[in-house]
């Protein structure tokens, strides 16, 4: 994986998405954030909580879920299916973002996105971007932060070279050393 | 990083006062849920998702004024979980293993406590109340035992994830413990976790 930038899928339009036929289904996630003032251990500052959900396949997402286009709008089916785990919420076509074209329910808990670096460069957000993720989810999230000032893009290249480096390095380990 | 020595008991206690002493516990109880009509969860066990963006164990440091390693422990559970976490104890039977190396000098106890799942499920309600939610602990999370039919989808994937410590193996010895998982089915990433088919006895701990 090239990363000289912030990697993306392919992104269509939302008049695009909506005029695919009924082959196609939709699924409509959520990232929640608030600002948070506060600062961990006192000194590293928080910035922003962002919510992303740990899934039934052991990766990381974001909450939402798959919309019947037949019965609601994308909005009222996303407020649904978030209202079913999160209650009292209300999205709306201004909070939408992007559609994703991409191929194809039970949460297994809640987390909150660490976004700041420690000394050591790797605790925090690099780490966090090791997990394992939908590969939407990882690309929404990268493309949220960038396009959302949460972070300026040298810090997410940053970060994603960091996690990309350590999973390399994991895996040298792990595959017989090749001549 | 370097990786994780397994200690004894004894050993690790006779450790001087150089040393700073961690202990973090799973906590797990039987489900009889099963996900989409076939696949069976068998237990929830607990895990977090840490400040350093690593899955860990709910625990935290023993200080001095801790008279025992399980009196810290307690204490660190109720910091991190919230007031749901009173409503039990980990003592020393429920101990299973120390190892020295995941930070200069810190040695790290290792327990497993078996819960009711009401006491599990309070425990989840009460977490996000906690004084540490949110800081040194970003959210709690359930392990998946299952694999879907892709073979690869629910616990072999969970365990790509990124690890503190000697996590992952405490995790994979427990589990094999409760009968989830067959010996040496694990020996390091991407290769396939054998699980145990669940029989009608649910396994217990030694």
């Amino acid at each position: 994986m090239s990363t000289a930038a912030v990697p993306e899928l392919k992104q269509i339009s939302r008049v695009e998405a909506m005029r695919l036929g009924p082959g196609w289904s939709h699924s409509c996630h959520a990232m929640l954030y608030a600002a948070n003032p506060g600062q961990l251990f006192g000194r590293i500052p928080m910035r922003f909580s962002v919510l992303m959900q740990m899934r039934f396949d052991g990766l990381l997402g974001f909450p939402g879920g798959f919309v019947d286009r037949r019965f609601w709008s994308l909005e009222d089916g996303l407020n649904r299916v978030l209202g079913l785990g999160l209650g009292c919420l209300r999205l709306t076509e201004a909070d939408y973002l992007s559609s994703h074209l991409t191929e194809g329910p039970h949460v297994l808990g809640l987390v909150r996105v660490p976004l700041y670096t420690q000394k050591d460069r790797v605790g925090g957000f690099p780490n966090f971007l090791s997990n394992a993720f939908v590969s939407t989810a990882k690309c929404q999230l990268l493309f949220a932060l960038k396009v959302l000032n949460m972070m300026p893009e040298e810090k997410l290249v940053e970060a994603l070279a960091a996690a990309t480096e350590k999973q390399k390095k994991a895996l040298e380990k792990l595959l017989p050393a090749s001549s | 990083m370097a990786r994780a020595r397994r200690l004894e008991l004894a050993e690790a206690l006779a450790l001087g006062p150089g040393w700073r002493h961690a202990c973090y516990a799973l906590l797990h109880a039987p489900d009889p849920g099963i996900l989409f009509g076939r696949l069976p969860l068998r237990y929830a066990i607990l895990m977090q998702m840490r400040f350093d963006g690593r899955l860990g164990f709910p625990g935290g440091f023993v200080d001095s004024q801790d008279s025992s390693l399980e009196v810290g422990l307690n204490r660190g559970l109720l910091e991190l979980l919230g007031e749901a976490a009173a409503a039990f104890r980990v003592e020393r039977p429920d101990y299973r293993s120390s190892h020295a190396g995941s930070g200069p000098r810190v040695v790290a106890h290792f327990y497993a406590k078996s819960l009711t799942l009401e006491q599990l499920l309070a425990v989840e309600a009460s977490a996000t109340g906690a004084k540490d939610h949110g800081l040194e602990v970003l959210g709690l999370v359930r392990v998946p035992l299952y694999t879907l039919h892709d073979g690869v989808g629910g616990l072999p994937i969970f365990l790509e994830n990124c690890f503190i410590g000697a996590a992952r193996e405490q995790l994979l010895d427990t589990l094999q413990d409760l009968g989830v998982v067959e010996a040496g089915a694990f020996s390091g990433l991407q290769i396939p976790v054998r699980l145990r088919q669940p029989s009608v006895d649910s396994g217990n701990l030694r």
